[in-house]
């Protein structure tokens, strides 16, 4: 290292101030103009974030926001150079946080990840999918899952937008995938037998085998109903761009 | 080779520059770090503006300066998407934007210190040995200087000659720190390596107070940046010139417009020049 001390504490001190807002004496810096510096920091990072969550932005004061930028920027290291990935950093710090922010808004952390997922699925690199041909007549191959998705866990119905009376009750699923076509981001509730079945599908266990094996396994009766049942979210999974087709 | 008038592409400006017909600009500037790994949409956006310009990269988080290790790993990232794009002319910022393991995505001011020259010299030679490019460092503009020991012109002087880098000249922010500091903008650029311009930005800027400049690239160029360009100009041979617009991106026409108008006087100083010689 060929920087003296003096020279690296010097640039420490004015790096740790944009990131906490405590003014230091930094030898031959105007103390006057420093602040712009916290300032433009401060606004990159709470720009960055009001438009990742504009959800969370929305339910939260202004000022329960900027202190919640506040302390991630003081708390934090920001380790990605890649600063649109910066919110996925945001979400794991206050979701390992204990801020009085989340006992006023316990669902805060279920809707950053829900809202960090959809720019991730949407943005991240193109995975490549298993040969398929696309196809709706499903029966009795094994099928191809559009690879460019994730299932997340939440506790509280985020995605439902229905903020009166949000209660955590049980675990939901939440799928979210990038249409190939029109390559925006598709949210969809998963039961547990959806997501028995996408387990089933992952195994490359063919369609058909895959629901009745579903239905088994919920002790549910194989009949016309729960077989109609389990096609049309098949269908509906194929239609909307999840199921891209069968394994050729 | 890269050449003409360039516009920085954001993300607002990817479907225009796409669809654009007439009065396209040569080539386009972006931040590797905000394109490198994306797929989707975004993904084939590059693609296409891949297909229809030539391009430059202009990074942001390689903090040359900082005092922590380089990032290693994000250099040889950095180097594979240049060499998928075969991008030539790569530059980046005089100033460091992570310290003490953390990024601030913005750009803080070096001290100009000898010792501060000495590691830079070091990294930017470990960068270029990476990127199998030379590096080109811009002059950032600045608010306050911190613990300066030696002045900026001598700084970035001694950065440019060590270590075989070369210049990318701002004029916006020459005119910027000049009006900081108060110092000649002039006679600035006159003491700088010009024959190691590898290109110029030129942008607009907002004065917050009667003695202050931010460098926001928010504004259209204003008449006096446009003077020093001109002036600039006649001491340097022809490089390609970058117009930046980050913030309040107006109508293209007005882009356009600003674009003609540094096109105008490139012509007119370089065309003249080149029939005299």
């Amino acid at each position: 290292m060929l920087l003296n001390k003096q020279t690296i504490k010097i640039q420490e001190e004015l790096a740790s101030y944009c990131r906490d807002g405590k003014l230091r004496d930094i030898p031959g810096a105007n103390s006057e103009r420093l602040p712009h510096y916290r300032r433009l920091v401060f606004n990159v990072m709470f720009g960055l974030m009001e438009q990742a969550f504009p959800i969370a932005h929305s339910k939260l004061s202004t000022p329960e926001f900027k202190t919640l930028v506040a302390a991630f920027m003081e708390e934090h290291e920001a380790k990605s150079p890649q600063v649109w990935r910066v919110p996925g950093e945001f979400v794991d710090y206050v979701c390992r946080t204990d801020l009085p922010v989340l006992e006023e808004h316990p669902y805060l952390c279920d809707l950053l990840l829900m809202e960090w997922m959809e720019i991730l699925v949407y943005n991240r690199e193109d995975r490549t999918a298993e040969h398929y041909t696309e196809s709706m007549a499903l029966g009795d191959r094994p099928v191809v899952l559009n690879p460019d998705s994730e299932i997340i866990n939440l506790k509280y119905p985020v995605f439902k937008r229905n903020w009166e009376g949000l209660e955590s009750g049980k675990n939901y699923q939440l799928l979210l995938f990038r249409n190939r076509h029109s390559l925006k981001v598709h949210f969809m509730e998963l039961s547990v037998l959806h997501l028995k079945l996408i387990e089933l599908w992952k195994q490359s266990i063919s369609y058909s085998k895959s629901v009745q094996r579903a239905i088994e396994a919920f002790d549910l009766e194989n009949n016309d109903e729960n077989r109609s049942y389990v096609n049309a979210f098949g269908k509906r999974l194929y239609d909307e761009g999840f199921i891209l087709g069968t394994k050729s | 080779m890269i050449k003409g008038i360039g516009l920085g592409l954001r993300r607002e400006l990817s479907s225009t520059l796409i669809s654009l017909k007439n009065e396209k600009p040569d080539f386009v500037e972006f931040a590797p770090e905000n394109w490198m790994g994306l797929g989707g949409f975004w993904g084939r956006e590059l693609e296409r503006i891949a297909e229809k310009y030539p391009f430059v990269c202009h990074g942001l988080s390689l903090s040359i300066g900082s005092p922590d290790e380089l990032d290693l790993d994000f250099i040889h990232d950095l180097k594979r998407f240049l060499d998928k794009y075969n991008v030539t002319l790569y530059s980046e910022h005089l100033s460091y934007s992570k310290c003490a393991n953390a990024h601030l995505y913005d750009l803080l001011p070096i001290p100009f210190r000898q010792d501060a020259v000495d590691h830079i010299v070091e990294r930017i030679k470990i960068v270029q040995d990476i990127l199998e490019r030379k590096l080109v460092l811009e002059n950032v503009s600045y608010y306050t200087p911190v613990a300066a020991e030696m002045p900026e012109w001598e700084f970035l002087n001694q950065i440019i000659e060590r270590s075989g880098c070369q210049l990318l000249l701002d004029v916006n922010n020459v005119y910027v720190n000049a009006f900081n500091h108060a110092y000649d903008a002039k006679e600035f650029i006159s003491k700088l390596p010009l024959d190691k311009v590898a290109y110029i930005h030129m942008a607009g800027h907002e004065q917050v107070s009667k003695d202050l400049i931010i460098d926001t690239h928010g504004q259209a160029i204003i008449d006096q940046v446009y003077q020093l360009f001109d002036w600039t100009l006649e001491r340097l041979d022809p490089v390609p010139v970058l117009l930046e617009r980050d913030f309040n991106i107006p109508s293209f026409d007005e882009l356009q417009g600003e674009m003609k108008a540094l096109r105008n006087i490139i012509e007119n100083k370089w065309k003249i020049s080149h029939v005299a010689e």
